[in-house]
C-alpha cells in the first residue's frame, strides 16, 4: 500500500492495518501522533527537556499491545490511556510531585457532566494562555485534564476513558482547574 | 553531509524490523482478560465463603445469641467477634473493587456505585450461601476430619464459644427454671436469676432449643440470661470443643 493512500486513511483503520501485520503501517501513526505525545508529556510533566524516550516507549508499548486495540473504539483515546500511564508512572518516579492514590473526586456522584461548549473558541484560547503561563503551579490532577481538553480538542467522555474516570469527575476537575488557573493568573499578573 | 537525527517513527520500526519488539498475539490478550475474570470471580467466591462463614461461625459458636444477654452479652459479642475474617473480608471487597475498575462500565461510574454493587453483590450471595447447606456440610466434614484445607477453620472458630455459654434442649420446667441437656449429653439445671434479668426465660417451653448465659457449678447454672434458638439457627450449632476428627453429626440436628 502506498504512503498516500495510508495518509488518507483513520486511525483506527490503520490500527486495523497494523494488526493484521503490516508493520509499516505503524510509522504512519507514530509520525501522526509524534509532536502530540511530546506536547502533552512536556506540559503534564511540567518539563522544558525532551520527552523523546517516554515518547518512544509509549509507542513500542502501542506496538506491543495493538491486538488489545477495539478498532470500533477511538485510537487516539488508547493511545492516550498508554501515555497517561507511562507519564503517571515518569511522575512518581521521578518523584516530582505528589500523586494520590485514592481521589475522593472519583468516589461520589457529581451532578456536573454536562460539557460547557459555549464560547468555546474564545475560552480555549484563554485558557491555553494561562495554562501556559501557569502550568508550573497547577497540580497534575488539574493539569492534565485541561491539557487534554484545551490543547487536545478531547471531549469530557474521551478525557474520562484516557484518565479511568467517571465523565463527570472530569467536569468537576476541569472546573476546579480553571478556577485555579484564573486565581493563579491573577496572581501571577497582580505580581507583575 | 550531516545526516538528520532519526525521528521516533523510524526509531520505532527499526527496533520492530530488527525483532527487539514483538506485538503480543490476540491469543494473548484474551488469555489476560480471561484469567483477570477468573481472579475475580475467585476473590468474589472468597468474599461470599467468609462472610457467610463469619454469620455460620457467630451462629455455630453462639456468639450471635450474646447480645441478647444485655452489655455483659455485648462484651463477650465484641471479644469473640472473628474481627479477623471481617479484615480479610474488606480486604477481599476493596480487592474487588480495584480488579473491576480496570473495566470501562465500571470506572466511568462513580466510585461510590461500584462500592455499593460490589457490598450487594457479596451479601446477597453471601446470603445464598447460608441458605444452602453448604457450611453445614463443610463444618460435619471438619469436625470428621476430612476437610484439608478449610478444616482448621471451622474447627477453631467453631470451638471459640464464651465459657459462660451454654447451649442445649429444655427437658423439664422446674419452679427456679429448667433442665437442659448440653451438649456433651450432660443434664443440668438452670436456675433462672429473675432478680437481674426479670424478663428472660419466660417464654420457654419443653423441647425448645435455648442459648443460657451464667455460671456453671458442677450440675447447675445460675442463669443470667436464657434464649431461644430459632429452628433454621439450630442446625448450625456444633459442639464446643469436640475434639479434631471425633465421628458424629453436629449438634443438635
Amino acid at each position: 500500500m502506498k504512503k498516500q493512500e495510508l495518509q488518507e486513511k483513520s486511525d483506527e483503520d490503520i490500527a486495523c492495518l497494523v494488526q493484521s501485520g503490516k508493520i509499516e503501517a505503524f510509522a504512519v501513526l507514530v509520525q501522526r501522533y509524534e509532536d502530540k505525545m511530546k506536547s502533552y508529556g512536556r506540559k503534564f510533566l511540567n518539563i522544558k527537556e525532551d520527552v523523546e524516550d517516554i515518547v518512544q516507549k509509549i509507542f513500542i508499548k502501542a506496538y506491543k499491545n495493538i491486538q488489545s486495540f477495539d478498532v470500533k473504539r477511538k485510537f487516539s483515546s488508547w493511545l492516550y490511556r498508554i501515555a497517561h500511564n507511562e507519564f503517571v508512572n515518569e511522575l512518581k518516579r521521578k518523584k516530582r510531585e505528589k500523586l494520590r492514590f485514592f481521589d475522593l473526586d472519583t468516589l461520589l456522584p457529581h451532578l456536573l457532566a454536562i460539557q460547557d461548549n459555549s464560547n468555546e473558541e474564545i475560552e480555549s484560547r484563554e485558557m491555553k494562555k494561562m495554562i501556559e503561563q501557569c502550568l508550573d503551579r497547577l497540580s497534575p490532577k488539574y493539569r492534565e485534564p485541561l491539557i487534554l481538553r484545551y490543547f487536545h480538542d478531547f471531549s469530557y467522555e474521551e478525557i474520562a476513558d484516557i484518565l479511568g474516570i467517571p465523565a463527570s469527575t472530569v467536569g468537576i476537575r476541569l472546573k476546579r482547574g480553571k478556577n485555579n488557573l484564573k486565581s493563579l493568573f491573577k496572581k501571577h499578573y497582580d505580581q507583575k | 553531509m550531516t545526516r538528520n537525527k532519526p525521528t521516533i517513527a523510524e526509531k520505532v520500526l527499526n527496533k520492530i524490523k530488527k525483532g527487539q519488539v514483538k506485538m503480543w498475539p490476540k491469543f494473548y490478550f484474551i488469555l489476560k482478560a480471561l484469567v483477570f475474570i477468573l481472579g475475580i470471580v475467585f476473590i468474589l467466591f472468597l468474599a461470599l465463603f467468609l462472610i457467610s462463614f463469619i454469620v455460620f461461625n457467630l451462629r455455630a459458636s453462639g456468639v450471635l445469641f450474646l447480645p441478647r444477654f444485655g452489655l455483659l452479652g455485648f462484651r463477650s459479642f465484641f471479644m469473640f467477634f472473628p474481627w479477623l475474617l471481617v479484615i480479610f473480608s474488606i480486604l477481599f471487597i476493596i480487592a474487588l473493587i480495584f480488579l473491576a475498575k480496570r473495566y470501562r462500565f465500571v470506572y466511568k461510574k462513580p466510585l461510590l456505585y461500584s462500592i455499593i454493587a460490589i457490598v450487594v453483590i457479596v451479601l446477597v450471595g453471601s446470603f445464598i450461601f447460608l441458605r444452602a447447606p453448604f457450611h453445614n456440610r463443610l463444618s460435619e466434614r471438619a469436625w470428621r476430619g476430612r476437610l484439608p484445607v478449610a478444616g482448621p477453620l471451622y474447627r477453631e472458630y467453631g470451638m471459640r464459644r464464651p465459657e459462660n455459654l451454654y447451649i442445649g434442649k429444655v427437658m423439664e420446667l422446674t419452679e427456679d427454671g429448667f433442665q437442659m441437656e448440653i451438649e456433651d449429653g450432660q443434664e443440668i439445671t438452670v436456675n433462672i436469676n429473675k432478680k437481674i434479668r426479670p424478663s428472660f426465660g419466660k417464654d420457654i417451653k419443653k423441647d425448645d432449643f435455648v442459648a443460657v448465659m451464667g455460671e456453671k457449678t458442677d450440675t447447675v447454672i445460675d442463669a443470667y440470661g436464657v434464649s431461644k434458638i430459632k429452628d433454621n439457627d439450630r442446625g448450625y450449632m456444633v459442639p464446643r470443643g469436640r475434639p479434631q476428627g471425633m465421628p458424629g453429626q453436629p449438634f443438635p440436628l
